[in-house]
């Protein structure tokens, strides 16, 4: 259990998480959902240990969560220039020689001996969550990954994520289409106004929807009619 | 475990460095390997000095600071481990000649290694003059480095300023470290819709990028000028030739970025031409000159794909 207590995350004054608490069980997918700026990507960056938190604390089975427990996707990878696919998988399977990249790559179909400058952008976001996979890590935070992957890949990481799940990994993932975390969490928490509003489990998805857009629709409503008169 | 990421990061960056030169092609590379040994054959004290440019400068345009946190790698002991060997031709040239002092490039190289290598962006709330920016906003680049680096630029300008106040034989490299740090200014490519809002034409749109560089650099340059006048401690020609060759620096930042624009991305390799031109430049000052005019060609030639509208 990844639990999450009354964290506060400040910066230059500005607070990014306010005092969010958050139950993550395992052998869950959780997704987290929220506007742009909501505090989605600093709660990662604040889980893994980039961002400070000012208060409350972040637990991994009643321990203190440590980076090692956590492979982490950030929404923007980086790569070294000039390096092929593999030798980045090498590198990242340092920690991890039983990573087979080869069969891995089955699933991926990536030119992995071609230089990565070579690649398309949705290429470079299966390598990326390929390096996530070679980790090898108990907790799993993904960062937007649906983004640029075609439908075939989205299916592939979707049943890697689900047999991942059953063998005990807890999942997270944020993304900004609610679709793409219905079709594959049990549960999905709503960050808003930098904490967290609303926690659905899977009978509730329906639910989110109109939770989402009640307070919108009436705004655009208001605003539209204003604007394009 | 150590050994193993020494072994695989050095192979990589050899794969790198290999690749780099094959792109290039032989004749250039050639070319390359030849103009970086010129200037280190004139002057073989470039060996060991080349080294405290140049770290500081590939530590702070590091990208790579949270990928290897992600992997589980020690930023400071991959960092440090590159610096050291990119000190030992220094630290061999030195043992050789018996420049004792060339070892504190040891030092120097785990000191630079442990010092951030990118400054925190806060882009939403109490940066540096984010409700007054006496820059106008033409001037986006300077603008955006003051805010990438916080103050540190600031910091530096006013440490060489009161340095060259108080010891005014200061004043020459002042005036180069300021002006090679205009440099980092050039290193990312705007959008191409960002282009076109300022100007139509690549001719017109590289003159006005030149002019502004020009000017603003003249306007940093004023306070130490100044202090030469007031208490002159070379000759006239010596500020002056700092100046007009800073003049050049500038118009050859401007244009290298252009040469290798591509839209909405860090600029890879302007250092290392920067760089080129700047060591060369010291041996052979019409090398500035040059590459000003024909990488503002080539600039001009890049710019028409994305500027459709010709002068």
């Amino acid at each position: 259990m990844l639990s999450i207590k009354n964290v506060t995350v400040t910066y230059d004054n500005f607070i990014a998480l306010d005092k969010i608490s958050l139950q993550l069980g395992s052998n869950c997918i959780h997704g987290l959902i929220g506007q742009n700026g909501a505090g989605k990507t600093t709660l990662l960056n604040t889980l893994y240990g980039f961002l400070e938190s000012e208060s409350g604390n972040i637990t991994w089975n009643e321990q203190p969560l440590i980076t090692t427990d956590i492979a982490y996707l950030p929404a923007e990878s980086y790569f070294y220039p000039m390096i092929t696919g593999r030798e980045y998988l090498e590198l990242i399977c340092m920690n991890n020689p039983g990573f087979d990249i080869d069969s891995w790559n089955n699933l991926f179909n990536l030119p992995l001996d071609n230089l990565i400058e070579s690649y398309s952008s949705g290429m470079k976001k299966k390598l990326a969550v390929m390096g996530v996979l070679a980790l090898d890590r108990p907790i799993i935070m993904l960062d937007e990954p649906f983004n640029n992957l075609d439908i075939e890949t989205n299916h592939t990481l979707r049943a890697i994520l689900k047999k991942y799940v059953a063998n005990g990994k807890t999942i997270l993932l944020t993304s900004h289409v609610l679709e793409s975390l219905t079709a594959i969490c049990d549960q999905i928490h709503v960050i808003e106004n930098r904490t967290i509003q609303h926690s659905f489990n899977k009978p509730e998805f329906s639910e989110i929807e109109s939770y989402l857009f009640k307070k919108r629709d009436s705004l655009i409503d208001k605003n539209l009619e204003k604007l394009t008169k | 475990m150590r050994g193993q990421y020494i072994n695989i990061i050095l192979k990589l960056r050899y794969h790198q460095l290999v690749r780099l030169l094959n792109n290039l092609g032989r004749l250039r590379s050639f070319l390359f390997l030849l103009f970086l040994l010129i200037p280190i054959v004139i002057q073989p004290g470039l060996l060991y000095e080349l080294p405290i440019l140049v770290i500081p400068i590939l530590h702070y345009s590091r990208k790579d600071n949270r990928f290897l946190q992600l992997i589980g790698i020690k930023p400071f002991f991959i960092f440090s481990i590159e610096y050291l060997v990119i000190c030992i031709p220094g630290l061999v040239a030195g043992l050789l000649t018996g420049t004792w002092w060339a070892i504190v490039l040891i030092p120097g190289a785990f000191i630079t290694a442990f010092l951030p290598s990118n400054f925190k962006i806060n882009s939403n709330r109490s940066i540096l003059f984010s409700h007054y920016n006496p820059l106008p906003i033409t001037a986006y680049e300077w603008r955006s480095v003051f805010r990438r680096t916080k103050y540190f630029y600031y910091f530096l300008y006013l440490i060489l300023l009161i340095a060259a106040i108080l010891y005014p034989n200061t004043l020459p490299i002042s005036l180069v470290i300021v002006g090679y740090f205009q440099v980092s200014f050039y290193d990312k490519c705007e959008s191409y819709q960002f282009l076109e809002a300022f100007q139509r034409g690549p001719d017109r749109f590289l003159w006005y990028k030149i002019g502004h560089g020009l000017f603003y650099y003249s306007i940093s340059m004023i306070p130490y000028m100044a202090i030469y006048f007031l208490e002159p401690a070379f000759p006239l020609y010596v500020p002056l030739i700092i100046y007009a060759g800073g003049l050049l620096w500038v118009v050859n930042c401007v244009v290298t970025k252009y040469m290798l624009y591509m839209e909405g991305k860090d600029l890879k390799y302007s250092y290392a031409y920067i760089m080129l031109i700047v060591l060369f430049s010291f041996v052979f000052p019409i090398i500035p000159v040059l590459t000003a005019s024909w990488f503002y060609w080539r600039a001009r030639n890049r710019l028409k794909y994305y500027l459709y509208a010709f002068d």
